[in-house]
């Protein structure tokens, strides 16, 4: 969806809860899913226990596949961030490249974008809409 | 400038959410946002001064200090009176700086001055 | 601001809660916005035992509209026919919501 400004109106969608123990995150998920495919841009910003959601080899027997949904989102062109310091401190950052200045992490989905509390305010600055998911 | 409002519902330490979003509150006005944090429910219980050290008694950051560093950045913190009275607590048991206001002109303020509401 | 949006994902944890959740709405309503709520998960299950001077009752009572997902209401064995006519049961309620939201003038809280 295009704006009076020529430019496509930003959905940004933050989730604040783990996977699979609530459905907080397939809601977030599924509406990030429809926003995209009405041309809306998305940001999505996974802060606290969420950031669990981008953890690689997500295998639930029956439930719906968070990692793999994250994945898709991120193909149709939605933007991930992670809250860097909620990563450290849940173990999910295991070297820092020099040359490259980022952190790594193995056992993150590739496409994920690890960012300081200072992403997060460019996203809500950017943002024409915020939802929030799993934090209340 | 962007006029974002964060509604804090939940006590301090039993959930990471009110350290979460003070940290976004704090970050967001040194960077140009404007935000009121709104404290109602449980979440008043934020507003309380006199933590005694709880980075030495329960190993987390005190929210007290968060709230007072939020406030010296710029940032506005306002209070529910029904919460507060329905809880036993005074408005002299609060944080020096949080304003204190019924639940109607909290409901214009979320109204008012909310391009952005985020319930923590 | 001209509209604001509810989206209701769980119960409330309590009846001060309720009302503190929809004070907004009743607030919106009364200074002549439109105030739209919308029921995904278990946010759906707000919509039982409805009484008409409280909670979505008086939502519906004070003009303000309720669209619940569908998908939600028949997962939790929530009969269709059963419900309160005034209640809208939306069939793609996430697709419906952004739609909704990224209008201009419009708030959206989600709890």
């Amino acid at each position: 969806m295009v704006a009076e400004t020529g430019l496509k109106q930003t959905l940004a969608l933050v989730l604040f809860s783990a996977p699979y123990g609530n459905q907080y995150a397939d809601h977030m998920c599924r509406v990030a899913e429809r926003a995209l495919g009405k041309g809306y841009s998305v940001e999505i910003f996974l802060y606290g226990d969420a950031i669990h959601s981008h953890l690689i080899e997500q295998k639930p027997k029956n439930f719906f596949n968070i990692g793999e949904a994250l994945t898709r989102l991120g193909d149709k062109g939605a933007t991930i961030y992670s809250c860097l310091i909620c990563a450290i401190a849940r173990g999910y950052m295991r070297e820092f490249d020099e040359a490259k200045k980022v952190y790594n992490s193995p056992i993150t989905l590739p496409f994920v974008k690890f960012v300081t509390v200072q992403g997060f305010v460019s996203m809500i600055k950017r943002a024409d809409r915020l939802m929030m998911f799993g934090s209340s | 400038m962007k006029s974002v409002i964060m509604e804090l519902t939940h006590p301090p330490f039993g959930r990471e959410n009110t350290y979460a979003a003070l940290f976004v509150g704090s970050a967001s006005v040194s960077l140009g946002v404007k935000v009121t944090v709104v404290l109602a429910g449980e979440g008043v219980y934020v507003g309380l001064k006199g933590q005694v050290d709880p980075q030495g008694n329960i190993d987390l950051p005190s929210t007290e200090q968060q709230v007072r560093d939020f406030m010296e950045l710029g940032g506005r913190v306002v209070v529910e009176e029904q919460s507060l009275s329905s809880r036993g607590i005074f408005s002299a048991e609060l944080i020096e700086g949080l304003e204190v206001l019924d639940s109607k002109n909290v409901t214009d303020l979320l109204l008012d001055k909310g391009d952005q509401i985020m319930v923590f | 601001m001209t509209r604001i949006i509810l989206l209701l994902m769980r119960l409330p944890a309590s009846e001060e809660e309720a009302e503190r959740i929809l004070s907004v709405t009743f607030r919106a309503l009364e200074r002549g916005s439109e105030a739209v709520i919308y029921l995904l998960g278990e946010g759906v299950l707000w919509s039982k035992g409805l009484m008409p001077r409280k909670h979505l009752g008086k939502v519906l009572e004070s003009g303000g509209k309720v669209r619940a997902s569908k998908k939600d209401l028949l997962a939790r064995a929530i009969r269709l026919d059963l419900m309160e006519s005034r209640i809208e049961v939306v069939g793609d309620l996430e697709g419906e919501l952004v739609d909704d939201a990224m209008m201009p003038s419009t708030q959206v809280i989600s709890w």
